[in-house]
């Protein structure tokens, strides 16, 4: 479970991050939409430990910054950084060394899932960008987490790689892990989301909870376009 | 055309106006050292000539100019035949080569950037001013034709370099063509310099560094040296009253010049499916930089290729020790070698040797090449692994306590330190005619410095992200100096007080210890309070 609490985060008098706080659950994927500039990377920075910030963010109760939390948590940023020499299969032995994972086998699960078998002795700096961001991903998943946040993960990905991404996403709830995606592109979501919360200048503008059967009286996508632009 | 390139260059610097106080502070910096030799030369107020006068060596003065010239010319004419294309930004291509610009415009609009290259370089050569000058006593006059004859040369050897580049953007046959004729110039100029030495003088290492470099500015396999010879024939023939060698030098530079403008707005370029490829490259790094993952050490993974080495054991925190000794043995084949640790020693080296081992003022040569060595090191360890590393997530994600982290980074590298340091003890036991105790006592003093530098850099980088990403790095450079300089302090001090240089060296060592002993337990709180 992952659980923010009043969170606010400034750069200077600039306010990213405005008193956010929202839990997503076992088991579910939440989904952080908004327009660019809204405060989902900085507050999935956060979560990653990346940032300084006012407010509490736990990973299944421990709090973030903490050795046990980052044992848990599995992080996507929004630009791959790989390690311009190092090969693709280099970067998960790495993480699988870490995070002391003793299962070597993971590894080609997904150097295969991923289609980066053939890519293993290649060199990151030597990787077009959606295939740093598979990289980025198997890394992410390497240690099995249990809380694992995406930022912005489709961008640069090829059809096949969405696909697969998306599968990975559903499977992921299966087991009962919690996964995070932040996006600002909501067609890419609409198919395995479970709560999804629209952000605008840096708070929670709505939140909405997918319930089969239940009949909304907006889309996703008419209330997204009423809070973005003004209308609500 | 230009008034919309103007425009924005225009708007960008009233956007950052720090940018323009820069520039008067290195042009502030750059009259004050082009001046220093007038400075040293005015007399005492009793008429005597200062003690730090140095009387000019004009045939060594000549010669010096002919060879900077000339490697001015080299560099940056490959520079601009293997990168002309690449000085593009995703913004170029969008609104400069969709939009009502010819390609010719264009790639003057490239161009702009590596200029300022050439204005760096030459920058650089201007503060060495006080070492040139203690050393062979060149006038003001002198430098600043040196200063200007190597950025004048430089542009022109880009520009030529930069014309092949684009006209053979897709044809990388005749690119190498271009290169080996290059290189063929070179090797010919060389040669025939070394031929025509050896049948002049029969006792070579008599001569020395000096008197090498002033049989250069005699030989004419040099003075017709492309571009660079041509350009410093204008200057000797001034200099040495010579109007045949002012005439044919002045003929050859502006027929140089001539053919640029002619090749440039003759011959059609298409370039743009290279430089678009070379833009979104740029594109990516530049996203890099911005989520703040430094890529300073992007020189050295250049040439890495994958070989037989083996990511090593290691789990936790050791295994970021294992990548990084993998990194450097695919970067220098070596786990415990900095190919740009070794780049700096022999220019060390060969300053050390331009400057005479057996010159009168041993002081000032130790001064210089302690300086030289602390400076260099100070800045290739402030952009160092340990604080490339802590740019990069991963580093922050890693399940271990940040002082396990720090120290895993550190000891991958201690071994490039330690080599590097012993290297520095040998040029001066070499050099310097230091005993092999100071030596030894200096060795273990630059290894000391490097860790402070790297810590200090570290710490910098942590505690003042807000300050963005030029001026952190300009205060990064500047701070590790600052430190660098304070644990010196001592070394000074000691000198004059025991008069012996192995106290004072290991006075500087421990002083350096002290501030490392203060520092790293800061460091490691320090660098896990992340703000990327």
């Amino acid at each position: 479970m992952l659980t923010v609490n009043g969170v606010t985060k400034k750069y200077k008098k600039f306010t990213a991050n405005d008193n956010l706080t929202f839990t997503i659950g076992d088991g579910e994927v939440g989904i952080l939409l908004g327009p660019n500039g809204a405060g989902k990377s900085t507050i999935i920075k956060s979560i990653a430990g990346l940032l300084k910030y006012q407010g509490t963010i736990e990973i299944d109760g421990k709090d973030n910054h903490s050795l046990e939390a980052k044992r848990l948590l599995g992080y996507v940023p929004e630009i791959p950084a790989l390690y311009d020499t190092l090969t693709v299969e280099e970067h998960l032995e790495f993480i699988r060394r870490a995070y002391r994972v003793e299962d070597a086998s993971i590894k080609e699960q997904l150097l295969e899932r991923f289609e980066l078998a053939d890519k293993r002795k290649k060199m990151g700096k030597e990787l077009s960008k959606g295939m740093q961001q598979k990289v980025s991903i198997c890394c992410a998943l390497m240690h099995n987490p249990s809380v694992v946040i995406f930022d912005e993960p489709m961008v640069g990905l090829d059809p096949h790689a969405i696909k697969e991404l998306k599968l990975v996403f559903r499977e992921l709830r299966d087991q009962g892990k919690t996964v995070l995606i932040s996006t600002h592109m909501i067609d890419t979501i609409e198919d395995y989301w479970d709560v999804v919360h629209i952000m605008m200048n840096g708070k929670i503008a709505a939140t909405r909870h997918n319930v089969p059967g239940a009949s909304d009286d907006k889309s996703l996508e008419t209330l997204f376009f009423e809070i973005t632009e003004g209308k609500a | 055309m230009l008034g919309a390139y103007l425009y924005r260059v225009r708007r960008s610097l009233l956007k950052h106006p720090w940018k323009l106080i820069f520039v008067l502070f290195f042009a502030a910096i750059f009259v004050f050292m082009i001046m220093y030799p007038t400075l040293m030369a005015m007399p005492n107020s009793d008429g005597s000539m200062s003690s730090s006068f140095v009387p000019r060596d004009l045939a060594v003065v000549t010669g010096g100019i002919y060879l900077i010239t000339i490697v001015m010319f080299n560099f940056m004419f490959y520079t601009g035949l293997k990168n002309g294309v690449v000085g593009f930004s995703t913004a170029d291509v969008i609104f400069h080569m969709a939009g009502p610009f010819t390609p010719r415009f264009n790639l003057l609009l490239a161009a702009s950037g590596t200029i300022q290259i050439c204005l760096f370089v030459t920058f650089l050569l201007t503060t060495q001013t006080a070492l040139i000058y203690g050393a062979i006593g060149p006038s003001s006059v002198d430098l600043l034709f040196m200063v200007f004859g190597a950025f004048v040369t430089g542009v022109i050897g880009y520009f030529t370099g930069s014309f092949f580049g684009a006209r053979f953007s897709d044809e990388e046959n005749k690119k190498r063509i271009v290169m080996i004729i290059g290189i063929a110039i070179d090797i010919a100029a060389v040669l025939g310099f070394a031929v025509t030495l050896l049948l002049n003088n029969a006792d070579i290492a008599s001569l020395g560094i000096k008197g090498i470099i002033a049989e250069a500015g005699n030989s004419w396999f040099i003075k017709a040296f492309p571009v660079g010879g041509w350009m410093t024939m204008i200057y000797d023939g001034i200099i040495n009253s010579s109007s045949w060698l002012l005439a044919a030098g002045a003929v050859l530079t502006i027929v140089a010049v001539l053919a640029i403008i002619v090749v440039y707005s003759r011959f059609s370029l298409e370039y743009y499916d290279e430089a678009i490829e070379y833009a979104q490259k740029a594109h990516d790094l530049a996203e890099q930089k911005r989520a703040g993952i430094d890529a300073d050490t992007a020189a050295m993974t250049k040439r890495a290729k994958v070989g037989k080495e083996k990511l090593g054991g290691g789990s936790g925190a050791s295994a970021i020790t294992a990548i990084h000794f993998l990194m450097n043995k695919r970067g220098s084949k070596f786990f415990f070698v900095n190919p740009i640790g070794i780049t700096y020693r022999i220019i060390t080296a060969f300053y050390l040797l331009f400057m005479g081992r057996d010159t009168d003022r041993p002081e000032a040569l130790i001064i210089s090449a302690f300086m030289m060595m602390i400076i260099l090191n100070a800045i290739l360890y402030a952009g160092g692994k340990t604080v490339m590393e802590f740019t990069k997530h991963y580093i922050y994600l890693v399940p271990e306590s940040s002082r396990s982290k720090l120290f895993a980074c550190l000891r991958a590298d201690l071994p490039e330190m330690i080599f590097d340091s012993i290297l520095c003890g040998a040029l001066m036991f070499w050099l310097c005619n230091f005993t092999i105790p100071a030596a030894c006592a200096f060795a273990l003093m630059m290894c000391v410095y490097d860790l402070l530098c790297e810590m200090a850099a570290l710490l910098i980088m942590r505690l003042l992200p807000s300050l963005g990403r030029y001026l952190l790095m300009i205060i990064r450079n500047f701070g590790v100096m600052a430190v660098a300089g304070i644990a010196s302090v001592p070394v000074v001090i000691v000198y004059f007080v025991a008069k012996s240089m192995t106290a004072a060296i290991l006075a500087g060592a421990a002083t350096g210890v002290v501030m490392l002993l203060i520092l790293l337990p800061i460091a490691s709180v320090v660098v896990d309070r992340a703000e990327m």
